[in-house]
């Protein structure tokens, strides 16, 4: 039962970092909170539900929705977030609310009401594996998430590309003065978090079967606190502040706390605790 | 190598520069002293492309750069020390001077960059797996100019580098900038240090509240009595 306990969690705490991740770096570099972040998650499922047409093959299919869900990340930050700019970053945050409700009642509109089933198969035959303690499909989410997450901290911390990002967050004038083409490092620094936010769609959907217009509203409003708590676009205060979230709501809906702290409320009862005690967040320095 | 004419730079509704022309030719040092608020690191900006409301026209080797982004600037060999010297604060020293060679390609040249900035400043060396922002003042103006030495330029723009250092450190900084210019780079300095500036680039300008007031060889201006009495304080 614990073990069984912690699989479930740490599989969700996983999915989670996948998420945030995106958003913390959109905020490391832009300064705004892209709620519809969580769209382009919903857009990943979508794209899978599509792809699962042409192949069973779940890393295909992951690389589909990436891809899919990169490139509109890109067209977000051109046409959605770059002209709005030199605004306050109040505006980018309502355009980011309004475009992400637009997406949940386009993905509505297309698809239908419905909760779609996500028929893709585990690689290596992983999900007919189970034991007592962890299934395949949660090996599966975990493994794939841990990779993602490896892939992106390679490429932010040492590639010449997450030098570029990095500086770019931290002055971007300086870094143009050196040769870094900013409108580059900011659509490609777009792309990355949003394929990643696609991946976690995918595994999202397979590891439930289900793909429905408004999986991404709780996400929108959880990784957001999830990134306060990790510290805004501190990548290991993301993937810890994740795991802790999804451990304390998988042992929380257990407990008899349940009654009165239902699975969903936790993230944001700890949001409100972390902004009172600790608004830099749990790891986040000043 | 550098040629200004009728620059007029305006900040919203301020005309901060009133329409100077400058030139500066291959290898030489020159100097643009000026009081505080007389335009210089607007200038500086302007040049650099990090401001883009003016008027007049930037040449380089004859080719207008007046349009171009900052990045591509970079690439044509102008860099820049700037004002507050604006080192990245939470990447290491190591990875501070890898942005200043990151319009150049030539590995092995920029491996041999590196072990001359670390010769020029030592300092440099015993802290480069350091956050820059762990810097003490003097040693982020060090960093700051062996990031712009690590881009390999041929004009060097620099802005300030006195301000808030020590003045053990002033002279350290300006004999690396002597040093740069003994190697060939072309230095165009803004600075309120005269006397500092005036002993060490050639040649100079005054500026004074966005028009060029006088100029001439360092010589001159260090004899001229309005300079003495406004600036060196004779």
């Amino acid at each position: 039962m614990l073990w069984q306990q912690l699989a479930n969690g740490a599989t969700m705490g996983m999915i989670y970092a996948l998420i945030t991740l995106g958003l913390t770096m959109v905020y490391g570099v832009l300064r705004i909170l892209h709620i519809s972040h969580a769209g382009i998650f919903a857009f990943g499922g979508y794209i899978a539900v599509a792809a699962s047409r042409v192949s069973q093959n779940l890393a295909l299919v992951v690389a589909a929705a990436m891809l899919g869900c990169g490139i509109m990340g890109v067209l977000m930050q051109k046409w959605l977030y770059r002209p709005l700019l030199a605004e306050s970053k109040v505006v980018s945050l309502i355009a980011s609310i309004g475009m992400f409700i637009f997406m949940e009642d386009l993905f509505r509109l297309m698809a239908g009401p419905y909760v779609l089933p996500l028929p893709v198969l585990a690689p290596l035959g992983l999900d007919r594996f189970e034991t007592a303690h962890i299934t395949g499909n949660q090996l599966v989410v975990l493994i794939a998430s841990i990779a993602l997450l490896i892939v992106a901290w390679f490429l932010i911390n040492r590639t010449r590309l997450g030098l570029a990002w990095r500086a770019t967050e931290q002055d971007f004038e300086t870094a143009s003065a050196f040769g870094i083409n900013i409108d580059r490092a900011v659509a490609s620094n777009f792309f990355l978090g949003s394929a990643v936010a696609g991946a976690a769609g995918v595994l999202v959907g397979f590891y439930y079967n289900s793909v429905y217009p408004t999986m991404g509203s709780v996400p929108a409003y959880k990784a957001m606190a999830i990134a306060v708590m990790g510290g805004l676009g501190n990548v290991w205060g993301t993937v810890i502040a994740s795991l802790i979230l999804g451990l304390v709501e998988t042992f929380l809906v257990t407990s008899p706390l349940a009654f009165i702290l239902p699975r969903d409320s936790i993230a944001f009862v700890a949001l409100i605790l972390v902004l009172l005690f600790r608004p830099h967040g749990l790891f986040g320095r000043r | 190598m550098l040629v200004v004419k009728d620059l007029e730079v305006r900040y919203g509704d301020i005309n901060v520069i009133h329409g100077i022309s400058f030139d500066i030719d291959e290898g030489e040092s020159v100097a643009i002293i000026g009081a505080n608020g007389a335009g210089k690191t607007t200038l500086l900006r302007t040049l650099m492309g990090l401001h883009l409301e003016f008027q007049g026209t930037i040449l380089l080797d004859g080719e207008d750069i007046g349009r171009l982004p900052a990045w591509e600037r970079s690439g044509r060999g102008l860099a820049m020390v700037p004002e507050g010297r604006r080192v990245f604060p939470d990447l290491t020293v190591e990875e501070n001077l890898a942005i200043g060679a990151y319009s150049r390609t030539d590995r092995q040249e920029i491996e041999k960059s590196m072990k001359e900035v670390y010769t020029l400043f030592p300092i440099l060396d015993q802290r480069k797996r350091q956050v820059s922002k762990t810097l003490s003042g003097g040693e982020q103006q060090m960093l700051a100019i062996g990031r712009a030495f690590m881009a390999n330029p041929r004009l060097l723009l620099v802005d300030e580098v006195s301000t808030g250092l020590m003045p053990i450190f002033v002279d350290k900084v300006f004999d690396a900038l002597s040093e740069l210019n003994r190697r060939g780079v072309s230095i165009l300095l803004v600075e309120q240090n005269a006397r500092k500036s005036l002993s060490t680039m050639s040649r100079g300008y005054v500026l004074e509240t966005g028009r060029i007031s006088l100029e001439g060889s360092s010589e001159e201006l260090r004899s001229n009595p309005e300079v003495q009495r406004a600036y060196l304080g004779i």
